[in-house]
């Protein structure tokens, strides 16, 4: 087991560095920093261009410019961003740590309910329960994420305060204007809404999985075997059934939160969320490359890693994977 | 996504020994919902195709001179019109149409380009596979917004490129983009399906008499996974119309400006008329989008209980 | 839909260079442009991309200055007082003068770079700026005014306020500023009679106008100030919230790149511009967005002192259009649009940036229209940070259409229209003349308004150069933008709506009274600033102004609602200027 671990890391640490590479490329050839740069200070005498395209290594030679930028971000002395010269490491770990807030808890909420839903159906295969959680399943995945933010931003909020004079769920941001410090309470009500939006997704990708992956084991053999043994049908699902459905589900799910954190442009946008998403679409607007490349590096590290986590899962899970 | 992928490649392990095509199509016809969705799909097909005979206005027309703005559906406009008069029915009309050819050629090129890179990485195996399979995985996690904003953005840098796939707002771009992203999930259910079929008698067969592995790949293994290929297609035409729509609500997929409309810029539209109560800018299209990526959803999944015997359940 | 349209472009851009060839092959006999009928034009070349006209010159100079310059004095007041309580003085004066002249990314040097020096006089509370030549508009300078103690380095402001401006002579002072939220609290230190009312005032962004609308309508904010579109009265509409609209400095117009592409042939341009009925246009795209609206005649400026009102009038002539295209050696050709010995005009490639509803409908409505005429016209968009910040400064577009927001003072109009201030490889490309408009004649107008203290002969100055612009079809205007502030009437009063029209928009909040008593005023913002350096190109956006450098910076005089200047209480009397 360690051996493969040891192997996996062994391999992500490179593939880290070769993606890190092919973006660093793609956002070179497609914003510019030279360019960037020049927008925010118009009047940069030319020694004060060429100086910095040579401090941050933005010459014709990508792989130089790489190796550049390579150093200075491991040895953590990021360049400040270009639209103001901020710091670029508060700001990031902010938004890290809002997005992993509201990303983890959409996930678990919504494998949670997923997982239930994906039971039952399983459970009720074929009938008519079955089709509706199948056609409320294709109806979630089909709802773009922007009209059900604003569907529920006018009921929770607008009409909510309307009748009761005051909103169960705010429209949007982390706090009440005004609030300062820490309040997990309200930092939950402000959540809640985004959290049902990107929930909805996940509960319509869940279900759908936990179903087909429970009916393929209720209908192997050995299910049928222990059927045949007289065991009873409520110890049969959650002894051997659920074990077993839950293998792939969980594998896929560790993939999945590795992806969460950069995936929840849309909605933070929408609730004005300050978090990873926000981050990336500012810093994109503006074309600030010393924002964008650590963004980058977090998404994909995070991706790799949890990839990594899915492979050791599913290898602890299932005996029958051989580890080579 | 991921959950029916790995239906597939788990569950299709043995093939009906009887005409297992006839029995498919019985499956599927006797999915009623599926069969529902074909008829509605078709009559969107259908009234698109024919937009000129269908559409009452053209795409930029308004319906009558000013004042024009926000009428309610009514004889002149049977869906309203919208901020500049235009007739909301008709731009229906030519928006799907716009969204549909997105849909279903970006899902062909991405399911062409899956089906290749599944295949080999599949029938090739070692070193190779683990490298392919390592990049799918990597391009299924990574923020989709994001590599097309990025993605977008560099090819357009590319002017070398765009005599091939146009400017950054025309539709073969986004045909293009969305195909560069939808490739992967298609990858993995084929390789599954070919590392299955890869050990059975007929591919070992074929290998003792000498045949190619070009031969082998394109004369049985493709042929033989066609159903999963079917049904990825169908998914991947959700995700493609469902991909414009996010791309255009961010302003960067087809230009309104150049007199294009699609599903996702009218959706978008839409976005600022829940509020003001004018419901009908935002209802048809949010309806439209919905039933078709419903019916398509259905299709696929109909599709998927027909050609995969194991999950017919027999109830 | 259109798949040709890549190769048609190729096609138009073969023909185009063959033009230029032909054209620089043959003399100019053939020209049949009256001189007489158009403006002085210097000769031009005609190129149509965009490295070649990177190479067109303009032989314009300056007009050398007839004064031996002129000086202010400024007496400050001597209880005015940074939060800190450290007074005001003339070191900040000439802090900020030095970092808006040297820092690299200044958002601009406009009348700071016709100071030679600014020095303390009498005492530590008097200034003396001592101006090159006489510089007219010099109330817009010292705002906002800096503190000299917040400055690292006088002369490059850039890595300041990064992410918190901490100097305050105003009201009210920054406590946080966070991405989610900026929080002001009284400045106690303030010393005029116009205290701070309420314990706290709150500012967050609300990204998206519908979330906007929807937090004003639950409450969560209690004044809004968001850009006017068709529909916003309906969306809003709500017992307990009560709005105003009035017509400020905004401005839209239609702006035609003179330098170089299809609009650099003064004939074509003029024809063009008369072919475009404005009057519809309103109707179809404004009237819906503001029923009190009249379409702008003035040109790049809001009426007022000075402007005379009508000199747009009467611009869309389609038949005077045909005729004059007619008479110059055009006619249209097979496919319908104009082309001059049979060789067709370049596409026009009119941009806006992508995502604005009411710029893509005017597209989608004038395009056809426009093409229908004979004018090839395509939208070429791209997002609203490649079009404001690359393709219109770098002159990237044979059309634009945008907002401008004037200040009260017409000094903008120098900057934006006269030779020397288009960018060209001789000024390092850093100009502000974004439409490439050269006209000596108007040019020195401009540049004489500016050094002219007479407010009437200044304005006469500017009406005269309206109308030059109306001449050489430079711009078309089309709408004084309005200016709306929504708020709910149970939560905040006072003068909410006092000062709606002004440059310096909601500044007046210190005024506002909190009525729902829950200690707060909270304003939703509908952009929000990256980083709050006053001086740098950080300022270049409404929102971060109103929201951060206005708030606190003092400034001797303010913008009015009526779009006039008042003094503050920041100096003593009216300024002295004196002319050398």
């Amino acid at each position: 087991m360690l051996r493969f671990i040891v192997r996996r890391i062994a391999w992500a640490i490179p593939t880290l560095l070769l993606v890190t590479f092919l973006v660093y490329v793609a956002l070179r050839l497609g914003t510019n920093p030279v360019y960037s740069f020049l927008r925010a200070n118009p009047r940069a005498t030319p020694d004060k261009i060429a100086t910095y395209k040579e401090l941050n290594g933005l010459g014709n030679n990508y792989v130089v410019g790489y190796l550049n930028w390579l150093r200075h971000f491991v040895t953590f002395d990021w360049p400040r961003s270009i639209k103001g010269s901020r710091e670029v490491f508060p700001a990031l770990k902010d938004a890290l740590a809002n997005s992993l807030r509201l990303g983890l808890a959409a996930t678990f909420v919504g494998i949670v309910i997923g997982l239930a839903i994906g039971v039952f159906a399983a459970l009720h295969a074929g009938g008519r329960r079955d089709v509706a959680v199948n056609t409320g399943a294709f109806i979630g995945i089909s709802i773009p994420p922007y009209i059900s933010s604003i569907l529920l931003q006018l009921l929770f909020a607008v009409y909510w305060s309307r009748w009761f004079g005051h909103t169960l769920f705010p429209t949007s941001g982390v706090y009440p204007p005004g609030h300062e410090g820490f309040n997990a309470i309200l930092m939950l009500k402000h959540m809640a809404l985004p959290i049902v939006v990107v929930a909805i997704q996940i509960i319509a990708v869940y279900s759908r999985y936990m179903r087909s992956s429970l009916l393929d084991v209720l209908n192997s053999d050995y299910m049928r075997t222990a059927r045949s043994k007289g065991i009873s049908e409520r110890r049969i699902l959650i002894r051997h059934g659920m074990r077993n459905a839950l293998i792939p589900v969980v594998t896929v799910a560790a993939i999945e939160v590795g992806s969460i954190v950069g995936g929840l442009i849309i909605t933070e946008n929408i609730f004005d969320y300050p978090g990873m998403g926000r981050y990336f679409l500012t810093a994109f607007g503006d074309g600030d490359f010393p924002l964008m490349m650590p963004w980058m590096v977090i998404i994909v590290a995070s991706i790799l890693l949890f990839n990594l986590i899915a492979d050791v899962t599913y290898a602890w899970l299932d005996p029958r994977i051989r580890l080579e | 996504m991921h959950g029916w992928i790995r239906g597939f490649v788990l569950s299709k392990t043995e093939i009906e020994m009887i005409s297992p095509r006839r029995m498919a199509l019985k499956r599927f016809v006797g999915h009623k919902a599926a069969v529902a969705s074909c008829i509605v799909l078709g009559l969107f097909i259908l009234a698109v195709s024919l937009s000129p005979l269908t559409a009452r206005y053209g795409v930029n027309q308004a319906v009558r001179k000013p004042p024009n703005s926000f009428l309610h559906p009514q004889k002149l406009a049977w869906m309203g019109t919208d901020d500049i008069g235009r007739d909301i029915y008709s731009r229906l009309i030519y928006g799907i149409r716009v969204s549909l050819l997105i849909g279903f050629f970006s899902a062909i090129i991405a399911v062409a380009i899956g089906c290749v890179v599944g295949a080999i990485a599949g029938f090739r195996g070692g070193q190779f596979d683990d490298i392919m399979m390592r990049v799918t995985d990597l391009f299924l996690a990574f923020p989709f917004l994001v590599a097309l904003l990025v993605v977008r953005n560099m090819l357009g840098a590319l002017s070398f490129l765009s005599p091939l796939i146009g400017d950054k707002g025309s539709i073969r771009f986004i045909i293009f983009l969305l195909a560069l992203f939808g490739w992967m999930t298609v990858a993995r259910i084929v390789r599954g399906q070919v590392l299955s079929l890869k050990e059975r008698e007929f591919i070992e067969s074929a290998r003792a008499v000498g045949a190619s592995r070009k031969y082998i790949i394109m004369r049985h293994l493709l042929p033989n996974s066609i159903g999963p290929i079917m049904v990825s297609l169908t998914f991947s035409v959700v995700a493609a119309i469902i991909g414009e729509a996010t791309l255009s609500f961010f302003g960067y997929g087809p230009q309104a400006g150049a007199g294009t409309t699609s599903l996702g810029l009218l959706v978008g539209q839409a976005k600022g008329a829940v509020q003001t109560g004018f419901w009908w800018i935002a209802v048809f299209p949010c309806v439209s989008l919905v039933i078709i990526s419903l019916c398509i959803n259905f299709i696929g999944d109909a599709l998927r209980d027909a050609t995969d015997p194991r999950l017919d359940m027999g109830h | 839909m259109r798949k040709t349209t890549r190769g048609v472009r190729y096609a138009v851009a073969l023909i185009a260079l063959s033009l230029v060839a032909a054209a620089c092959s043959s003399d100019s006999s053939s020209d049949t442009v009256p001189t007489d009928t158009v403006a002085p034009v210097p000769e031009v070349s005609y190129p149509t991309n965009l490295a070649d006209c990177a190479n067109v010159t303009y032989d314009y100079t300056t007009p050398a200055s007839t004064s031996a310059g002129m000086t202010v004095t400024y007496d400050i007041a001597p209880e005015a007082v940074w939060e800190d309580g450290t007074p005001i003085t003339a070191a900040d004066f000439s802090a900020t003068w030095s970092a808006s002249l040297n820092t690299p990314g200044s958002i601009t040097t406009t009348g700071y770079d016709q100071i030679t020096s600014v020095e303390a006089g009498t005492s530590d509370k008097q200034v003396v700026a001592t101006f090159k030549s006489v510089y007219a508009p010099y109330k817009t300078l010292f705002f906002p005014l800096v503190k000299a103690a917040a400055l690292s380095n006088t002369s490059d402001a850039s890595a300041d306020f990064a992410d918190f401006l901490g100097y305050s002579a105003r009201p009210y002072k920054m406590k946080s500023w966070s991405p989610s939220q900026v929080v002001y609290v009284p400045n106690d230190n303030y010393w005029g009679t116009d205290k701070a009312l309420t314990k706290k005032v709150v500012m967050v962004p609300k990204a998206d106008s519908d979330t906007e609308i929807a937090s004003i309508k639950a409450g969560e904010v209690d004044f809004i100030y968001p850009q006017y579109y068709g529909g916003i009265t309906e969306a809003v509409a709500q017992d307990d919230i009560t709005s105003k609209v009035t017509f400020g400095g905004d401005y839209e117009a239609f702006y035609f790149n003179q330098k170089c592409g299809p609009f650099a042939d003064p004939i074509f341009r003029a024809a063009f511009s008369m072919s475009i009925d404005r009057e519809a246009l309103f109707q179809q795209i404004y009237i819906p967005i503001s029923d009190q609206a009249s379409l702008l005649e003035c040109g790049p400026i809001v009426p007022g002192p000075y402007c005379a009102g009508d000199e747009f009038t009467g611009s869309f002539d389609a038949t005077g259009a045909e005729t004059l295209l007619t008479d110059n050696g055009w006619a249209k050709g097979s496919d319908g649009y104009w082309a001059k010995g049979g060789e067709a005009a370049p596409a026009v490639r009119w941009t806006i940036n992508t995502g604005n509803t009411r710029r893509e409908n005017t597209q989608a409505y004038l395009i056809p229209l426009l093409q229908a005429a004979g004018f090839n016209v395509a939208a070429d968009n791209c997002d609203a940070a490649c079009y404001f910040q690359q393709r219109l400064p770098a002159l990237d577009y044979d059309m634009a259409m945008y907002i401008s927001t004037a200040p009260p003072d017409p000094g903008y109009l120098t900057n934006a229209f006269v030779c020397d201030q288009i960018p060209t490889a001789a000024n390092g490309n850093i100009g502000q003349n974004s439409q490439g408009w050269c006209n000596a004649e108007a040019s020195d107008l401009l540049h004489a308004a500016d050094a002219e203290t007479d407010t009437t002969v200044r304005a006469d100055n500017i009406k005269q150069v309206l109308r030059l612009m109306a001449a050489d079809h430079v711009l078309l205007p089309l709408f004084q933008f309005p200016k709306s502030g929504f708020w709910r009437t149970d939560k905040v009063g006072g003068p909410v709506d006092g000062e709606l029209n002004n440059y310096t928009a909601f500044r007046n909040f210190d005024q506002w009274t909190d009525v729902d008593g829950d200690g707060q005023i909270v304003i939703g913002a509908e952009q929000w600033p990256a980083c709050l350096n006053p001086i740098t190109e950080c300022a270049n956006s409404s929102w971060m102004v109103w929201t951060s450098a206005f708030v606190v910076s003092p400034g001797v005089w303010a913008t009015t609602n009526d779009g006039g200047y008042a003094l503050t209480n920041l100096v003593t009397g009216e300024p002295v200027v004196t002319v050398l």
